[in-house]
């Protein structure tokens, strides 16, 4: 190559043509990560469906026990073992109770529940997995084996306990529940954390001068999200199975409570003479756990976790 | 290898002390009164007696010791509601009932599950791997009591092929076991799926075809080979499972089993028992777990390496 440069003249140049001037042009709006991850989880239809069903569902059992002219208890005695009918909707029970607004009381004891320990784990999980991955090192190993430990013994017979010593409420219920679901989360978010604080801008936010904390936090708990919301959304079913799992065998809440599980329970007794009433408490169960399930695979899709 | 299973064996001995200390403790730290059952007082004697005969007039810590040293020795005490009977004898009794039905849906579970898993990882046909996914997604979405009291309805009430209780026929075995399994069978399947498809991707299943390996060794002996792996780590959760799943199917369809009498004892509020009964759940998940981890660290040597 010659070092010096050939004169530049104004003839070497010439004018675009005017539908080349636009051809850099981005016509299309950038969308946020978010935004984008909404517009991929709208196209998968299962997740879509699982999410209108638990609207509607969340819906209906904030609103149905207000409105409702019965409530969970109150007895129809002409109506007993009623087949469904415009006066109620899924039919009564054997102390013609509707099944309907029982079914919907049971949706906010299942739903709070599910959500309620999900939070708590969320919360647990987070500052537990977070610490045992950022300081790792024996901190971790210890920590990893007190999970270990936990982790050993059936959740089922830790609830059983718990609901013994502190009785059978809603709360100890839930506290039963978090005592061993929260392993799971601590773990994945563990995992994330110790792969995420090796990259550069967890480097760079450290030699600016952020705290340990703020580093967690804004930034590798910030990053780890994705994996964080599919295992919340996993939790919830697990946790509305546990319960109407312990009120089916009658070892769960207290069973004056109309909660799925005990619903399920009652028609027991009725499968050979009113098999129809065991439908409703089922497929509430049934399409509540399906409707999550397909929500958080749809998220994990929508974030696009596999391809990482 | 030897330095990884002495690891492992203390951190399950350790997890036993615990759960012990926990349910001796906890069962101590209930309300109530173990003896005050049928609405009869009891005079001071009698219950001074009561007392005395089930060691509880010894201070709390002299009685744990005490209690750590007979579970040692595999006894639990005498159940409080069915007089004159041992917890250890009760167990004995119980338990091969339920081991015999868990062992059959633990096969089934792993038969079909595999079968399902490997089907639908090799297959082409994109229905067959459909309806795999689809009953896949349902068996894990649909609790095992509920499919029970689903092919209760079906089979014994509206066709009335089987009778519902009891385990006194073999095809009565059916239903009790593909509800116990139904939620092992399409974990097994979800996971011995995407584990064979990952595997069958990788450079040495192409280079033994390249050498010009059959097909059915390229899969058996490639693939499976390293696809089973996260299965046999499964093992131990799976059995997990199928114990916490033996105490609805058992009071579902009377099977006179050791997860039918915890349910029970729990109602009755039979301490001993439940203390018993929860040890020896503890314990024998704590074992299938040991076991089915130290099985995958044999048949892959990375495990024990640490992860």
């Amino acid at each position: 190559m010659s070092t010096k440069n050939p004169a530049i003249t104004d003839d070497m140049f010439t004018l675009l043509s005017e539908d080349e001037k636009n051809s850099e042009f981005i016509a299309v709006a950038s969308k946020t990560f978010f935004r984008d991850a909404w517009d991929r989880f709208k196209k998968n239809k299962l997740a879509l469906f699982g999410l209108i069903f638990l609207t509607v569902l969340i819906l209906c059992a904030i609103f149905v026990p207000i409105f409702s002219p019965y409530n969970f208890e109150s007895q129809d005695m002409a109506n007993r073992n009623a087949l469904p009918s415009l006066q109620h909707l899924f039919g009564t029970d054997k102390l013609g109770r509707d099944i309907f607004v029982r079914i919907m009381y049971g949706a906010r004891i299942s739903l709070s529940i599910g959500f309620a320990t999900a939070a708590i784990n969320l919360v647990i999980g987070i500052v537990y997995g977070g610490i045992a991955g950022y300081v790792g090192g024996k901190v971790d190993m210890v920590m990893m084996r007190i999970i270990d430990v936990i982790y050993a013994v059936p959740t089922l017979l830790y609830v059983v306990l718990i609901l013994m010593i502190f009785g059978n409420s809603i709360y100890s219920m839930m506290l039963a529940i978090c005592l061993t679901s929260w392993i799971s989360m601590a773990r994945q978010v563990r995992t994330q954390v110790m792969s995420l604080k090796e990259m550069e801008f967890a480097l760079a936010a450290k030699v600016i001068g952020a705290s340990d904390a703020r580093i967690l936090m804004k930034h590798l708990v910030i990053n780890a999200l994705g994996p964080i919301i599919v295992c919340l959304t996993m939790m919830v079913p697990s946790a509305i199975f546990t319960e109407s799992f312990l009120s089916f065998v009658g070892i769960g809440i207290d069973p004056t409570i109309p909660s799925w599980g005990k619903l399920a329970n009652d028609c027991r007794a009725l499968i050979f003479s009113y098999p129809v009433q065991i439908i409703w408490p089922i497929a509430a169960i049934c399409l509540t756990t399906l409707s999550l399930n397909f929500v958080g695979d749809g998220v994990g899709e929508a974030l696009q976790l596999k391809r990482r | 290898m030897l330095k990884y299973a002495t690891k492992r064996l203390v951190i399950g001995i350790l997890t036993l002390f615990i759960l012990v200390t926990i349910t001796f403790f906890g069962v101590h730290a209930m309300p109530g009164d173990p003896f005050a059952q049928d609405n009869k007082v009891l005079s001071a004697e009698a219950y001074a007696a009561m007392e005395a005969k089930y060691g509880l007039d010894k201070p709390l810590p002299e009685q744990y010791v005490i209690y750590l040293r007979n579970v040692l020795r595999g006894d639990f005490g005498e159940s409080i509601s069915k007089k004159g009977q041992q917890v250890s004898a009760i167990i004995a009794k119980r338990a091969p009932v339920t081991a015999r039905v868990g062992a059959i849906a633990f096969v089934v579970a792993l038969t079909i599950g595999l079968t399902f898993g490997i089907a639908s990882a090799l297959t082409k046909k994109r229905w067959v791997n459909s309806l795999i996914t689809l009953f896949a997604t349902l068996g894990v979405s649909i609790p095992g009591f509920l499919f029970a009291m689903l092919i209760m309805i079906l089979f014994a009430v509206k066709l009335k092929l089987v009778g519902i209780v009891g385990l006194d026929k073999p095809q009565q075995y059916i239903m009790p076991v593909f509800a116990l399994s139904l939620g092992s069978i399409s974990s097994i399947t979800r996971l011995s799926r995407s584990s064979l498809r990952d595997v069958m991707n990788q450079d040495y299943i192409t280079l033994a075809r390249s050498k010009g390996t059959s097909e059915l060794k390229v899969v058996t002996k490639h693939g499976l080979k390293n696809a089973l792996l996260p299965v046999v780590t499964y093992c131990g959760p799976m059995f997990a499972g199928l114990v916490t799943g033996s105490l609805v199917i058992e009071s579902l369809f009377s099977i006179p089993g050791i997860g039918a009498e915890f349910t029970s004892s729990i109602t009755n509020r039979d301490y001993t028992l439940v203390m018993g009964l929860t040890i020896f759940f503890g314990a024998i998940v704590i074992v299938m777990n040991l076991a089915s981890d130290l099985a995958a660290a044999a048949i892959d040597p990375r495990i024990k390496l640490g992860k």
